[in-house]
């Protein structure tokens, strides 16, 4: 410890910091500075971003999780398409998902440049080999959300009124049948969770593609009791609904009854992705299906611990994809759910093998960021569009900045990896050689350091192998 | 006691029903009404939306599941899937099949998107709320090209009147009003309008005078006309025709292909084309107990609100007459129609020369403007159920 100076330390010294002394007062001096930004970073914080979204807070607060909160309170203005609202703590999470740790590789002397943005289709087919393909002008599917802050029959009906204005199609998602819902939708995909009442062969017919979930929402539903006090017209239409069985089993019974009821239309599977991902794939191509969806871990669900299961939705395309084409299956089409909030996250997984995306979760709570409590159909659809509009026309700037003209052109070769870790699980080219990181390159030394270790052991247990036998003959 | 069923609650079912609720007591007759929304869009005023006004698509909706339970009927909310006229049952999705001793079919036209080659509701469009307002939030954003493109009336051969275009109505309304507000937002200069109709002459479904003072409003106001079209396919950007050139667009609004109804087609109560062949009361021409009413019916040219109320008037009559065995009158068709010009102003025909008469009056003006006005807003106010029916 040093000694004191001529002027000395007032109070003496109270500690060390690294090779100084630090006195009382200088301590009292940084702590009070420390305050000091402290809380203007705080009122800051509660001034931009939690005071104009305290009743949000209030309202969403039994509903949502932490991140789920952060999102809500950092919107993003929702006139273009942006994915800043669904990133809220920039500063401390430098890589949101998988997917922002890929980046595209852009067309410069060659390939050469793209033609005319205008020309550019997103166009997509889902199901090829159905007799009637489901063909959409751009391949996102709109699923609603498990949580929202309205009425979630109001978020599906302006999710179906998007669908139609953005040429996509709308999935029906949980719950009862919405007639309106159906009638909005140009295009209306029917899921069907497995324990809930079966659809009506009237609505696998009015369908234009149907899906069984074997995701986590599905469970037994418990019949209604005490049948005697409820209206005839309710015991009328509980005696119409015929719920169908549970289990692995029944399920190419469910295809094949989905199959009957309307033959022309796509019918697939959608499953979560898990780390025998391929094993899943194996068992559900033995029911043929038209197309599959897989869930990544990043899908908002229905449960505070879903987001503790699963792989990655990148991850999880990459390997169902690969897996596809070993087994020569590429007719069917393949969809990503899971985390996907831009036109570049969209970009990213058809590049890496998918032919369309579930998207829409989050869409309700950007939209809803002026009027929380009431939700308007009109405004949340029409703020929807903008979004959908904004995404198609990034997709295309995309596109164009590939080289490309046609969504069917993307393969993998188009993205790179900002990380050796992202290089590592999609099998991608990194943007920098491994040697180049200081991590990297004492992670390569220790493994060297480790292999010749083992090899010189191995060498050693060589040499000491004959002696053993020898004796043990001797 | 005998049951009605009357499938969709606009224009043409709410007519009906209001016209069972007048002729029939509720000791007779049990009356359904069966529609997939329990409210009905105004359509008449969703070119207003279209034409740069979108908060307009969500004003104009009117109550019909609660007009229909005030006057003692039941309202069903549901898609209507199939028609099994032997059994005589409606097959619903979600609800178990309704019977019926007499059913009134009111459920409109499909709208036939995909009949042409790469179009679909994403292009715009005017005819849905959702549409108009999605067509009302783009012409606000800055552009230099936009198209208005009425779809072919898909209908048999055999039909008379035979009509080429499926309406072109509101894409006429629609180009007036968007050209009175480009002006009033001094950005007409800058963009050019254009119509393209598969018909002949514009307006084809009202009388000459009519379509000579389109044809001179149209000329006058800069706005381009693409007559006797026939198309290819559509892309995001353009429109291709069998037999000219394509036609480059930033911007399009549609009034989609009306090719009849599939539920019609489903049921097998069709004429081969999509359309329910009725006589001259509306009943069917094979089961007498189905009554088609409004645009899914073959007779129910030009398929305007004013056409589908005329024939749901006579239609309920006919079934009172044969009730009551009197004798029924037959639908006499004409054509009342008020489009507008924008600038306040209005086109009044009222003709019967689409059905071979002579007789045209045709008005322009503030007054013309006014009466529709008028009528838009009674018909809101009453919730369709007017105090004097057309």
């Amino acid at each position: 410890m040093h000694k004191l100076g001529k002027l000395g330390k007032p109070y003496g010294v109270l500690m060390q910091w690294g090779n100084a002394d630090v006195s009382l007062l200088e301590a009292l001096a940084v702590g009070a500075i420390t305050g000091l930004v402290t809380a203007l970073t705080t009122l800051l914080l509660a001034t931009r971003f939690l005071i104009p979204n305290m009743k949000r807070l209030a309202v969403s607060w039994s509903r949502i999780n932490l991140n789920d909160l952060l999102v809500t309170v950092h919107v993003a203005p929702w006139q273009t398409e942006s994915r800043t609202h669904l990133k809220p703590i920039n500063s401390l999470v430098p890589w949101r998902t998988l997917l922002d740790q890929v980046a595209f590789d852009p067309a410069t002397l060659h390939p050469k440049a793209a033609p005319q943005i205008q020309e550019i289709s997103l166009s997509t087919i889902i199901g090829s080999r159905a007799r009637r393909p489901l063909a959409l002008s751009l391949p996102a599917l709109l699923i609603a959300p498990y949580h929202s802050m309205g009425s979630p029959i109001d978020a599906k009906l302006a999710l179906a009124q998007i669908s139609s204005v953005a040429g996509s199609a709308v999935v029906s998602g949980p719950g009862p049948y919405l007639p309106a819902q159906r009638a909005y939708a140009e295009h209306w995909i029917l899921q069907w969770h497995l324990g809930q009442p079966g659809p009506s062969r009237e609505m696998i017919q009015l369908a234009d593609m149907a899906e069984v979930s074997l995701g986590q929402k599905s469970r037994k539903t418990t019949p209604a009791k005490n049948h005697k006090r409820l209206p005839l017209r309710v015991k009328r239409w509980s005696a119409h609904q015929r719920p169908i069985g549970l289990g692995a089993s029944s399920l190419p019974q469910l295809l094949s009854q989905l199959r009957r009821g309307n033959p022309d239309i796509p019918v697939g599977v959608k499953i979560l992705a898990s780390q025998h991902l391929e094993t899943d794939l194996a068992a559900v191509i033995q029911w043929a299906p038209d197309f599959i969806t897989v869930t990544g871990s990043e899908a908002q669900r229905n449960s505070d611990l879903s987001d503790q299961f699963g792989i990655p939705t990148a991850i999880a395309i990459k390997r169902a994809r690969d897996w596809i084409d070993q087994h020569a299956m590429s007719h069917i089409s393949l969809i990503a759910s899971g985390g996907i909030v831009s036109a570049a996250d969209i970009v990213k997984l058809l590049a890496l093998g998918a032919n369309a995306v579930n998207i829409g979760p989050h869409l309700p709570w950007a939209v809803n960021q002026e009027n929380e409590a009431s939700l308007d159909i009109g405004q949340m659809a029409l703020q929807g569009s903008r979004w959908f509009d904004a995404t198609a026309k990034n997709m295309r700037v995309i596109l164009q900045s590939l080289g490309l003209e046609d969504l069917g052109d993307l393969d993998r070769s188009v993205l790179y990896a900002r990380t050796n870790q992202a290089a590592g699980l999609l099998g991608i080219p990194a943007a920098q050689p491994p040697s180049q990181g200081r991590l990297a390159v004492q992670l390569t030394a220790l493994i060297d350091e480790y292999q010749r270790l083992i090899s010189s052991l191995q060498r050693q247990v060589t040499l000491l192998q004959p002696q053993a036998v020898d004796s043990r003959h001797a | 006691m005998h049951k009605v069923v009357i499938l969709g609650a606009r224009f043409a079912g709410s007519a009906v029903s209001y016209w069972i609720n007048k002729l029939f007591s509720q000791h007779e007759i049990t009356v359904t009404v069966v529609d997939q929304w329990t409210v009905m869009t105004y359509r008449p005023s969703l070119v207003m939306a279209a034409a740069g006004h979108p908060i307009i698509a969500d004003q104009w909706h009117i109550a019909m599941k609660r007009r229909c339970e005030k006057a003692g009927q039941h309202f069903v909310r549901d898609s209507i899937f199939r028609i099994d006229p032997q059994q005589q049952h409606v097959y619903l999705a979600s609800h178990p099949p309704l019977p019926y001793d007499t059913l009134f079919v009111a459920t409109g036209s499909d709208q036939g998107w995909r009949t042409i080659p790469g179009l679909g509701p994403e292009h715009g469009g005017v005819c849905e709320d959702y549409l108009a307002r999605e067509t009302g939030d783009r012409v606000q954003q800055p552009f230099h090209s936009l198209v208005i493109a009425i779809g072919p009336l898909l209908q048999s051969p055999a039909d008379r009147p035979h009509l080429v275009g499926s309406l072109d109505a509101p894409g006429l309304e629609v180009s007036f009003l968007l050209d009175a507000w480009f002006r009033k937002q001094r950005r007409r200069d800058h963009v050019s309008i254009t119509v393209v109709t598969p018909a002949p002459v514009p307006g084809e479904f009202l009388g000459p005078k009519s379509q000579e003072i389109l044809a001179t409003e149209l000329c006058k106001r800069k706005i381009n006309l693409v007559t006797d079209a026939h198309y290819e396919r559509v892309s995001h950007s353009a429109i291709y025709f069998t037999d000219r050139k394509p036609l480059s667009s930033e911007k399009m609004i549609w009034v989609p292909p009306y090719p009849g109804s599939r539920l019609a087609r489903i049921s097998g109560i069709d004429d081969g084309y999509g359309w329910i062949p009725v006589d001259q009361y509306g009943a069917h021409r094979t089961w007498p107990n189905i009554y088609a009413v409004g645009d899914i019916s073959t007779t129910a040219l030009p398929k305007i609100g004013h056409m589908a109320m005329l024939q749901a008037r006579t239609a309920v009559h006919h079934f009172y007459a044969v009730q009551q065995r009197k004798r029924p009158s037959p639908l006499r068709p004409y054509v009342l129609h008020v489009g507008w010009l924008g600038y306040g102003r209005g086109l009044l025909t009222l003709s019967d020369w689409l059905y071979g008469g002579s007789h045209e009056l045709v008005h322009v003006g503030i007054s013309s403007a006014l009466a529709k006005a008028c009528f838009n807003h009674a018909y809101k106010i009453f919730s369709g159920w007017l105090p004097l029916m057309p």
